[in-house]
């Protein structure tokens, strides 16, 4: 029942965290001896990527900016910086600058993708879906994490029949089962239920746990206004959810899912409860997003 | 079983048959009930042909044509092509196999037109993967972080051959959690240190791989491409069970009633809400496999070569991802990364950082059936019902524990890997070192309805002590420096002497060829002044040097004076007078090393010495520096020799 994440995509482009042979702190070390000797771009950004494992953020941010003096068009070192700047007003000239000396297709579509990603985490969802549009048409069949992510802004622009479209263009492309659930639960928010019902039958004859499912259905039988059938299928939800749920280190899927079956039961307290565990956690605030959205119409 | 140790014999005997038009030998992927592919490499146009049967004599069926694609190089402009790093003339052939019976051993040729080019040989085989759902006992192996191509991967593939060959029971399938192709995963170290070095097993059993972070170095989770994504071939769309993850990053297959989960933990979103969460939770909700296994490379519970606590992928599989496993009942977690064998009690609910070991583990037994007994869990696949944990990062490279992670039951400094056996209700593991040893054996029996309380006070293991600095003798004060820092000796690096074990310590040795050079001799950590190139080539170095000792020295006095990592032994004039961190023989034969670190010079008086040495003439100290692992980070010799007054 998650939505897709509003940032999935920029891992795409990620730097791969390529931690040394040995300890990290370790090749922290060596390769501060390297820099000593003869500092390059390099040996920056391969620091750079051990301090991102060890999540220090200053000292990744001071070596890869290190690594662009030595080499203002060093792709990687670019990329990883824009992400750790997120939101910073630094960001945009060093987009900038990667838009200006993008050379290749798959450069121009990520420096692209970059300036979409930080245009959608100032809040300017509509241009960040125009955004979209355009890297659409750069690659026609990209990876299902770029409609994914197209899609979530679409949501966040209350426009779920527009982000159902995406998903099913998509998951009819790729397969991704992960493509189709999120289509599904678009669709049931935009209070289509003809072409999900079949699929959700489907697989709730077929599944070991049957709570995601029997949620998606519910939602449908609310949306067909079929309440009786509604509450039963959210209480067997729930009997289902109940023991899988750790209570001192619960997987906050479920307690997401379990939020949104209380949400959809009409218990707001605990839903609000669920909520509140989610939002204490650091938890994406999109994994919550149904389960707030659906609190709210209520 | 006689049949079955010809075959592993003949496995082993045509290890050495590598067929010439290969640029990759055969080798087989991505089995399912009913098919299989069968891929190699060749730097020659042409003509592919995969024939098949079952026996070794009638290979009967021919795989079509259209079922075998050819791919090349991208700069030929054509789709689907290999990673750019391959030679421009390299082509890689897949040949799908399909209309097979489950669990049937099927032998195959391959041929280019007419021109048979594997040999007739029983090792050529595959078997196909039982139904899913079947009960069918499962063996497997499972290795990480061994893509060395050195002594000791090598050594850890044929104890594995060996010991399944002495049990008459050929693994089904092979687990790799990753960094199997050191440094960066690139198309010629692929070939040189995974494709190579495991051939004689990968011609007839399916590897089923995790990206580890050096593979990572030249391939993308996210686009699948690079070349672990063209040595690789999994599953996308659910061809071997599960459900599609449309990435071969992440992926799921079924063996009889197992169900194994691969995991891209290196440059994919680890976060609940990301794509491979996503796919997971939904994965666990559709199996109805009786055992669970996942593998992925970074672990999320470490004090080997990396620290679970510290680092933030290993911290992210754990806090997000451990917990949806769990939920969905899982049994095993394989991991890498880390260079250690650790593996945990019967755990549930470890996420927090950093870790502790109140309130998570459920049975704090050793899980040996012939100590504690078996951990116990309900059958099928109970949510939090406890799993074990179990780094396998061992496979080949150089070994290291940082620390004591408080879940762990079992901590092993070895090159080793893992047996698995799956057999009616119960999982067996074993932990097989590279000399054929058995170190650790866990169970897990899966019987009727178990309800654990966690273990108020379990049992921990020993905190690791770390080497104490040797409060041994003092160098004397005003000591005669005979053999001074830095001096000139002959030295003999990459190969051994010639002749019986200690000759070469001998006053009239023949060193002609040997090369001189100032001490000290080593590589790695900046204290050396011959610099020896020796990281993953050898471990052995051999030094003598020629001195006099004043006519009416004290014999009594005199001492070994030596900054060293890892061990020595010590001759003069041929003659062992100290051995330090070697337990038995010498030379190519020393063994039982101790890992030292060279923290200055310490000083070894050499007692009873009087009758070898020769005041007023010729003597010669020699001197034969061992490292523990040919992949060490570095090596130190170098000595002094000083005379007391």
């Amino acid at each position: 029942m998650l939505r897709p994440r509003l940032l999935s995509l920029i891992l795409i482009f990620a730097p791969a965290l390529a931690c040394g042979h040995n300890d990290v702190s370790e090749t922290i070390k060596a390769l501060t001896a390297k820099i000593e000797v003869q500092p390059t771009a390099d040996l920056y950004y391969q620091r750079a990527t051990e301090f991102r494992a060890l999540q220090e953020k200053v000292h990744a941010i001071e070596d890869l900016e290190s690594a662009l003096k030595l080499e203002p068009e060093n792709r990687r070192a670019l990329v990883a910086l824009v992400q750790l700047f997120g939101t910073d007003k630094k960001a945009p000239p060093l987009i900038s600058r990667y838009q200006q000396f993008a050379k290749t297709k798959e450069e121009k579509f990520e420096a692209h993708f970059l300036l979409t990603h930080y245009t959608a985490q100032l809040g300017q969802l509509e241009k960040a879906c125009s955004l979209c549009d355009a890297l659409h048409l750069m690659r026609p069949n990209d990876d299902p994490a770029l409609d994914l992510f197209h899609a979530g802004l679409l949501l966040d622009l209350q426009r779920p029949g527009e982000a159902s479209t995406v998903l099913k263009k998509s998951a009819n492309r790729t397969k991704s089962i992960v493509v189709r659930n999120n289509w599904i639960d678009a669709a049931l928010t935009a209070g289509q239920t003809e072409t999900v019902l079949p699929i959700i039958q489907k697989e709730l004859t077929s599944s070991r746990f049957r709570s995601s499912w029997l949620i998606r259905r519910a939602r449908a039988f609310l949306i067909l206004k079929n309440k009786k059938s509604a509450q039963a299928d959210l209480r067997a939800a729930l009997v289902e959810i109940t023991p899988r749920i750790n209570p001192e280190r619960p997987d906050l899927t479920l307690i997401a899912d379990r939020g949104l079956i209380h949400a959809l039961m009409g218990n707001k307290a605990l839903a609000k409860r669920d909520l509140e565990t989610l939002i204490n956690s650091g938890y994406s605030t999109d994994a919550y997003r149904l389960l707030s959205d659906t609190l709210a119409d209520n | 079983m006689k049949s079955l140790v010809f075959l592993f014999l003949s496995s082993l005997i045509a290890s050495s048959a590598i067929v010439e038009e290969f640029s990759r030998q055969p080798y087989v992927q991505l089995a399912t009930d009913n098919s299989i592919r069968v891929v190699w490499r060749s730097r020659n146009e042409m003509t592919p042909k995969v024939v098949f049967g079952t026996t070794v004599d009638d290979l009967s069926s021919e795989v079509p044509a259209e079922q075998i694609i050819t791919r090349k190089h991208p700069s030929l402009g054509e789709e689907n092509p290999i990673f750019k790093d391959a030679p421009v003339d390299t082509r890689q052939f897949e040949a799908t196999v399909t209309g097979l019976k489950p669990l049937t051993s099927y032998y195959y040729a391959i041929y280019d037109g007419d021109k048979r080019l594997t040999p007739a040989d029983s090792s050529y085989r595959f078997k196909t993967n039982p139904v899913p759902g079947s009960d069918t006992p499962v063996y497997f192996w499972v290795v990480g972080d061994s893509g060395t191509g050195g002594k000791a991967q090598a050594q850890v593939h044929t104890a594995m051959v060996e010991h399944t060959a002495k049990n008459g029971r050929p693994i089904d399938l092979y687990l790799h959690v990753g960094d199997m192709a050191y440094g960066s995963g690139t198309n010629k170290e692929f070939s040189d240190r995974f494709f190579k070095m495991y051939e004689p097993t990968l011609r007839n059993t399916v590897c089923w791989g995790s990206m580890g972070n050096h593979e990572g170095r030249t391939s993308k989770g996210a686009t699948g491409i690079g070349p672990f994504y063209d040595a690789f071939i999994s599953p996308t769309k659910a061809e071997a069970g599960g459900l599609p993850s449309g990435k071969e990053a992440f992926y799921s297959f079924d063996w009889g009633k197992v169900h194994f989960i691969c995991l891209d933990s290196h440059d994919l979103d680890r976060r609940p809400t990301g794509e491979m969460a996503q796919w997971l939770k939904a994965d666990l909700e559709k199996t109805k496999a009786e055992f669970l296994i996942a593998f992925f490379h970074h672990p999320p519970y470490t004090k080997g070569s990396h620290d679970s606590d510290r680092e933030g992928q290993l911290v992210e599989m754990r806090e997000h991802i451990m917990p949806i496993l769990e939920s969905g009942g899982v049994d095993l977690v394989f991991t890498g990364h880390s260079h250690i064998y650790e593996r945990s009690m019967l755990i549930d609910g470890a996420y927090q950082t950093p870790s502790v070991a109140k309130g998570v583990i459920l049975d704090d037994g050793d899980g040996d059936p012939a100590g504690d007994g078996a951990y116990r869990k309900s059958e099928g696949l109970k949510p939090n019902n406890g799993h074990v944990s179990i780094v396998t990062g061992h496979g080949g490279t150089a070994n290291r524990r940082s620390g004591t992670h408080p879940v762990m039951r079992k901590i092993i400094l070895d090159h080793g890997s893992c047996l698995i056996t799956i057999a009616d209700d119960t999982i067996k593991g074993e932990m097989l070192n590279s000399n054929g040893v058995i170190r650790d054996t866990f169970a897990i029996k899966k019987s009727g309805e178990v309800t654990h309380t966690v273990v108020e006070n379990p049992w921990q293991p020993e905190p690791l002590r770390r080497a104490q600095p040797q409060a041994g003798p003092k160098p004397p004060r005003n000591a005669t420096v005979i053999i001074d820092k830095n001096e000139t000796w002959s030295y003999l690096a990459g190969s051994h002497p010639s002749g019986d074990i200690t000759d070469w310590a001998a006053p009239d040795y023949d060193i002609s060829a040997w090369k001189t050079g100032k001490a000290g001799f080593g590589y790695g950590d900046n204290d050396d002044t011959t610099e020896i190139n020796m990281r993953g080539k050898f471990t052995t170095v051999y030094i003598r040097k020629e001195f006099q000792l004043p006519k009416n020295a004290n014999l009594d006095k005199l001492g070994l004076h030596v900054s060293y990592d890892d061990a020595f032994i010590a001759y003069l004039n041929g003659h062992e007078v100290h051995r330090q961190g070697v337990d038995k023989k010498q030379g190519k034969e020393a063994d039982g090393f101790t890992n030292h670190d060279a923290k200055g010079f310490e000083y070894f008086p050499l007692k009873g010495i009087s009758k070898i040495l020769k005041p007023g003439q010729k003597n010669v100290l020699a001197i034969e520096g061992h490292n523990v692992n040919i992949n060490s980070s570095d090596f130190t010799l170098h000595p002094r020799l000083l005379l007391a007054k």
